[in-house]
């Protein structure tokens, strides 16, 4: 109970240091159930595919994964807020296509990189938009987002009728997001890795990030306490676009060509990915390298299957379970640390 | 300041929601370091009164005076400059957030290293047990989830918070519903800790038996109206609850 | 750790090892062909090619042939899936070129560590022919041909005094080179034909197309490269009362139930077959000779047809359609 004796309390201390690593201690880890899975499924498709623990197919997965992991580092902390984005993969099909039009169109020095400033902008202000339709309008997320989604897809068709628009701006932009290096390493690998730790950093350690737990685990009580959670929110949906929006131009970059078609049905994986990685989809309760962990997972899978020989067919359904048993065992072993 | 003068006067305060005339001129005071019981049926402009004070409505008519001076509180966080806080056993905590977390929600301390401001997790651990040590809740870990604690332990750190960050008047709206005997015990103890730091308490209450035992003074509404008010002693609580029942004044000897 | 535990594990490893031993093993001996198409491989078409793969590898004991693709069209899974084929080492890659532009980089490093890949479906038409990907050789539709096939087969029958040229995929440069062929075909006996852009929706397309129509009432002949088009502007133009098969004749390209049944029902000419089947066949067969004997396969473009399906052969196709094989 609350009230205790001051032995226990300096007698728990003292346990603090040692009890760190034991099986207790981890499992209150948000990220913990997803790692379990990640090394669980790394060590299951290395036996049983022949090829996928080589450094070739490593460096492909990193590729995918960091495409995917972007987006849903994005996602996760809009969810963590309390919200949902379901025009992610419509920012990130925008996002590609005002930067292939404008790099090709600005034939001057330097003109990829502001066509990158530009395709990022412009995904900020879908995320912008975003908020304005849910805050203002008193629309939920879901529906607001959906609308976006399919309102962004349509125009891009429209102008596009479908046809892909290859890049021929200059090579700055792409070689610094996605250009080949050593061992088919790319500096893609590189910025997620960072933006995962920066994300992850302004979740846990600012007063932001303790205002978007707040904001998502309990919108009322938060604003009660003086929490701009219209400002919070707001903030929130501008990651989730942005970050979707990266991940569209680096994509674009890899394949030096724009297609309304890419992306599609990315926002799911990177919802499913977010929840696999342990983030509550009710919002107040998270983690960004859980996310990644979750995108680790969702794109290992596919290629997994592949390697392993399981017709493709399959991948949907192996995917769906995993899901499932995911979010259960991260409902069991957040009971532990939430108490509930 | 002469001792006498309320911390808070409400003066005639008056309130319509539509038809419906919820307050109809009320007089309601607070002084320095007491605890007020306000007590009524339900629906009789006890939580009306009281969120005009805290800035969540604003009254159709009446002043406010806070130290004297003319106050228009027009948002909730207008009230809590002013040093009004408001304690709601569901809406005060976060569940899926640490004990330190909440409370410092909305006055995060910082540290700086090099141009970044972050958070200082040290400080707020520390701090948070300190705090609520001073109004006696002693706490396992300042990293516990709060979902983990019960209704009474996170009112307690609810109205610990409060006392910490200085509020001057401190709302609770009914803290002793659903609460264990032991737990409504502690939250009394709690109360009273922070009246002795030197905050005043409006105890919001229909059930006389949970605010007797701490209330300085109590003051009765019905149907909008002041019915009236005692100080500590003056009826008994068996009394009271039949001015209550009845929404007739008996005489004080 | 107690006795019985201790001998589980080492069970387990030996097991393991063994497992794996094996696999290397089995691989040593047999020629591995990844087959990788953008699909999706669940839609029929797709199915055929996939038989005739699956039909190819019968043939040959040694040979183990993997084929995969995204269930459904989706570009970023299909290069994916291209990914994980070179990266699983195998001695031939067969797949479609859809996007030469973005599969460039990731096939031509691959050819030059070592890698042969076959072309099957879709080809890199890029200009000039130097900078295509330098794959062995690709076996599908000769696009050019097929229109001139059209052209041919049309008039066969009849000749039209103004003829329409239906592009579904705007863009796509196989399908521009169709109706090239058509157009060129049709202009070398003097009669006037252009393409026009139905879009990537299907009842857009046959409203575009009716207008044509009443802009240019000379038309006679339609050709559409499509079967879902197809469909789309027949029952278009039936609908606004134009007699599809006598006033306006329309050839179009690859089967569809409904197609079959509009030969047999006299709306439409006749239909091209790119018949897929011989591409996922013919692709694994030149996959084994080259990666066991290192036969050098003919050149590029190994056409596969297109075969000319008339009412006479309907029933027939009918058949082998079910069977899978067209």
């Amino acid at each position: 109970m609350l009230i205790i004796q001051n032995q226990e309390i300096a007698h728990h201390q003292n346990e603090g240091i040692r009890s760190k690593w034991t099986f207790e201690e981890l499992r209150k880890i948000p990220e913990f159930g997803a790692l379990i899975a990640f090394l669980a499924l790394f060590i299951f498709f290395a036996i049983c595919a022949p090829r996928f623990f080589s450094l070739r197919n490593i460096t492909s997965l990193l590729t995918i994964i960091a495409e995917l992991g972007i987006m849903t580092v994005g996602i996760s902390f809009l969810m963590i807020g309390g919200e949902i984005d379901l025009s992610v993969s419509s920012a990130y099909a925008t996002a590609g296509f005002v930067f292939v039009t404008l790099a090709n169109i600005f034939t001057f020095p330097l003109g990829s990189l502001l066509a990158f400033i530009v395709a990022l902008l412009v995904s900020l202000l879908i995320g912008f938009v975003n908020s304005r339709v849910v805050l203002r309008g008193g629309i939920p997320s879901f529906i607001a987002t959906l609308g976006m989604m399919m309102f962004l897809r349509g125009i891009l068709l429209g102008i596009t009728g479908g046809r892909s628009i290859s890049y021929a701006g200059d090579s700055l932009v792409p070689s610094l997001l996605t250009g080949i290096m050593a061992y088919r390493f790319r500096p893609s690998h590189f910025w997620f890795i960072a933006i995962v730790v920066v994300f992850s950093f302004i979740l846990n350690h600012t007063v932001f990030g303790n205002r978007v737990f707040a904001t998502g685990g309990k919108k009322l009580a938060a604003y009660t306490m003086g929490v701009n959670v219209n400002q919070v929110k707001t903030a929130c949906f501008m990651i989730s676009s942005v970050l979707a929006g990266l991940s569209g131009v680096i994509a674009i970059s890899r394949f030096s060509l724009a297609n309304v078609s890419f992306g599609q049905g990315m926002e799911l994986e990177a919802i499913a990915a977010s929840v696999i990685g342990g983030t509550l989809m009710t919002g107040g309760y998270g983690s960004i390298i859980g996310a990644a962990l979750g995108a680790g997972i969702m794109g290992m899978v596919r290629t997994g299957l592949v390697m392993a020989g399981v017709p493709s067919y399959w991948y949907n359904a192996f995917v769906g379970i995993i899901l499932v048993i995911a979010a259960v065992v991260n409902l069991k072993l957040r009971s532990t640390i939430l108490g509930e | 300041m002469n001792p006498k003068q309320p911390l808070v006067r409400m003066e005639n305060i008056q309130k319509k929601f539509g038809k419906v005339r919820a307050l109809k001129g009320v007089d309601f005071e607070v002084y320095d370091q007491e605890v007020v019981g306000l007590l009524g049926d339900n629906g009789a402009g006890k939580s009306t009164l009281i969120k005009i004070l805290s800035g969540v409505y604003r009254p159709d008519g009446g002043t406010i005076y806070f130290q004297g001076e003319k106050v228009d509180i027009n948002s909730p966080e207008e009230a809590r400059k002013l040093g009004i806080e408001t304690v709601h056993q569901d809406l005060s905590l976060i569940e899926k957030m640490s004990v330190a977390r909440n409370f410092f929600l909305g006055k995060e301390p910082t540290k700086k290293i090099g141009p970044l401001e972050i958070l200082d997790l040290k400080k707020m651990n520390r701090e948070c047990m300190i705090g609520l040590k001073q109004i006696g809740i002693e706490l396992r870990s300042p990293t516990e989830f709060v979902s983990t604690l019960s209704g009474g332990e996170r009112q307690a750190i609810a109205i610990g918070r409060a006392a910490y960050f200085g509020a001057r008047i401190l709302i609770l709206d009914e803290p002793l519903r659903n609460l264990s005997i032991r737990e409504q015990r502690n939250t009394l103890n709690h109360i009273q800790e922070a009246r002795n730091k030197g905050s005043s308490v409006i105890f919001i209450t229909h059930n006389v038996h949970h605010v007797c035992p701490v209330a300085d003074r109590i003051v009765l509404l019905e149907n909008g109206e002041k019915l009236g008010e005692v100080k500590a002693g003056e009826l008994t609580p068996e009394e009271i609850a039949e001015c209550i029942a009845t929404g007739q004044m008996i005489k004080v000897n | 750790m107690k006795f019985g535990k201790k001998l589980l594990l080492a069970l387990t490893v030996v097991l393991l090892s063994t497992l794996l031993l094996g696999v290397g093993l089995a691989q040593e001996e047999e020629v591995n062909v990844w087959v990788v198409v953008h699909g999706g491989i669940a839609d029929p078409f797709w199915k055929r090619v996939e038989k005739g793969v699956m039909d190819a590898a019968t043939n040959h004991s040694d040979l183990e042939v993997t084929y995969t693709g995204p269930s459904e069209y989706n570009f970023t899974e299909f290069i994916a899936d291209i990914e994980a084929a070179v990266a699983s080492k195998p001695d031939v890659l067969v797949c479609t070129l859809t996007e030469p532009d973005a599969m460039d980089e990731v096939l031509r490093t691959a050819i030059a560590d070592g890698l042969p890949v076959i072309a099957i479906n879709a080809p890199d038409l890029r200009e000039p022919p130097e900078n295509r990907i330098p794959v062995l050789t690709y076996v599908g539709e000769d696009s050019y041909h097929i229109g001139v096939v059209a052209a041919e087969e049309t008039l066969k029958r009849f000749t039209p005094k103004r003829a329409l040229f239906v592009n579904h995929h705007p863009g796509a440069r196989n399908i521009e080179l169709r109706g090239q062929g058509f157009i060129d075909t049709l202009g070398k006996n003097d009669i006037p034909a252009e393409a026009l852009d139905i879009t990537a929706d299907a009842v857009q397309g046959a409203e575009i197309t009716l207008a044509y129509l009443v802009a240019h009432p000379d038309t006679e002949v339609i050709f559409s490269t499509n079967t879902l088009r197809t469909e789309a502007i027949v029952t278009r133009l039936l609908d606004e009362g134009i007699d599809v098969g006598n006033e306006v004749k329309i050839a179009s390209m690859d089967m569809s139930e409904k197609v079959l049944e509009y030969i047999q029902e006299g709306q439409v000419m006749f239909t091209l077959d790119q018949q897929q089947y011989l591409q996922g066949y013919l692709g694994v067969e030149f996959a084994y000779l080259h990666a066991k004997y290192g036969f050098t396969p003919p050149p590029a473009p190994v056409s596969t047809g297109p075969g000319v399906i008339t009412a006479e052969n309907v029933p027939q196709l009918m058949e082998l359609s079910k069977q899978g094989y067209r």
